[in-house]
């Protein structure tokens, strides 16, 4: 698979964790700052993934017409 | 007298010969007619009689060539190998069999469709979750095909960083069932599955579409370990590959809507979520701030009530004090005397005014 394509989906559910992290038991106030700025780099770092990174489309060379 | 001598054959080697010439005339021979006295010997081996308004041929077939019910009456295509059988009877060995008449085909459709749906292949409970964004796609289809083409367009247009392995096959045709299930059987054997197969070809016939009907495909994709996609045709057009995907997309290019979410409405949903939890941090600091202000003043107040009660105190204790000073008692009017009081001796006398000396004349005792 290629590293575009693991980056995005890693990143998109690290971006996940981290605001989920705004809303859970573990919040401190100390730390939100650090973490907030994480995450709104992330989260530009997704999008400029996501409008640079074209897909990768192959047509495999298997024959599927006779039995192997 | 005979010219040319006729050759002496034995019975089987007549047979043998006759279906060397059947061979070489008909290696293989595509007819269409009405099927007569259909039955199944053994659950293995079909029988019937292929006629029309004035002939009649007998065909043999296994059971497991029959990818369609057939039943009689039914119009058919076959295409067969004629042979002449040690019993010396005439008949067609059928390679493919497939319903012609557009009633037939339907008849066939509904007759599948309800012995599938008894065994419980459509049913709801089924269906699993296609991933909401996957990374790793397999897509089955004509590379060749329209609807192959908006599928990739559409992808392309909302996703990026997709990693999608297209297996060419036939859509179309008597070959194109069994090349699908090649295709599904190649994906579900791989290393590292793909998160989803997509099935795709566009609008067509009744009879063009017929492949996506066949049962032994219909089985595969219920079997697929990988959860399925099939976007087949039209919006009005269902197939029973359609029942039993875990997902049916009315078209290839609804297919890719629906498993491929749009960048521009994730973005969007992505800068919503991080303004929120901006908001949320500084509602946060604000109520932290006001928070510690409040303790702030609090200890303020604290600090101001305390040293009040201490000037309370201080000033409480100067008025003691103050009661205390000896020129207070001398303002009275008292006098202060300071010696030792013997007749004889001099002391000294203090009053508010004046100090003067005096001379102990008499001392008594007052009790």
């Amino acid at each position: 698979m290629s590293k575009a394509k693991n980056s995005i989906t890693e990143k998109m559910a690290k971006l996940d964790a981290l605001l989920a992290w705004f809303d859970g038991d573990e919040f401190e106030l100390e730390a939100a700052t650090a973490k907030f700025i994480q995450a709104r780099e992330l989260a530009t770092s997704i999008e400029n993934d996501l409008l640079e990174v074209k897909n990768s489309i192959t047509v495999l060379s298997e024959q599927f017409d006779r039995k192997k | 007298m005979e010219n040319s001598p006729t050759p002496l054959l034995a019975v089987s080697d007549f047979i043998a010969l006759t279906n060397q010439t059947l061979e070489y005339a008909f290696t293989s021979v595509a007819i269409e007619g009405e099927v007569s006295g259909f039955k199944v010997n053994q659950n293995k081996y079909v029988f019937f009689d292929l006629k029309d308004e004035t002939g009649s041929v007998g065909c043999f077939m296994t059971v497991w060539q029959l990818r369609q019910p057939i039943e009689d009456g039914m119009k058919v295509i076959i295409t067969a190998a004629p042979k002449l059988t040690d019993w010396g009877k005439f008949s067609l060995t059928i390679k493919t069999i497939r319903p012609s008449g557009k009633g037939d085909l339907k008849r066939s459709f509904d007759l599948l469709k309800e012995k599938l749906a008894l065994e419980g292949l459509f049913r709801p409970e089924r269906k699993r979750l296609l991933p909401k964004m996957p990374h790793y796609i397999a897509v089955i289809s004509s590379t060749q095909a329209a609807g192959y083409a908006d599928f990739i367009k559409i992808i392309n247009d909302r996703w990026g960083g997709l990693e999608v392995d297209v297996a060419h096959v036939q859509v179309q045709g008597k070959e194109a069932p069994d090349q699908i299930i090649r295709a599904l059987q190649f994906f579900n054997a791989k290393e590292v599955l793909p998160e989803v197969i997509v099935i795709i070809r566009g609008g067509g016939s009744l009879d063009d579409l017929s492949p996506f009907n066949d049962e032994q495909l219909v089985r595969e994709i219920a079997m697929s370990r990988v959860p399925t996609l099939v976007g087949v045709g039209h919006e009005t057009d269902t197939t029973l590959s359609d029942l039993a995907s875990d997902q049916r997309a009315a078209t290839p290019s609804n297919a890719a809507q629906l498993i491929i979410p749009e960048k521009q409405e994730v973005l969007r949903h992505i800068r919503y979520r991080v303004n929120a939890v901006a908001n949320q941090l500084s509602t946060e600091i604000d109520r932290n701030r006001e928070a510690l202000k409040g303790r702030l003043e609090e200890a303020i107040s604290s600090i101001r009530r305390r040293q009040e009660a201490y000037d309370d105190q201080l000033e409480y204790r100067k008025q003691i004090l103050s009661g205390l000073d000896p020129e207070k008692v001398l303002a009275r009017g008292y006098a202060m005397i300071r010696g030792d009081l013997k007749i004889g001796k001099t002391v000294e006398i203090e009053t508010n005014f004046k100090i003067a000396t005096a001379e102990v004349v008499y001392v008594k005792s007052k009790k």
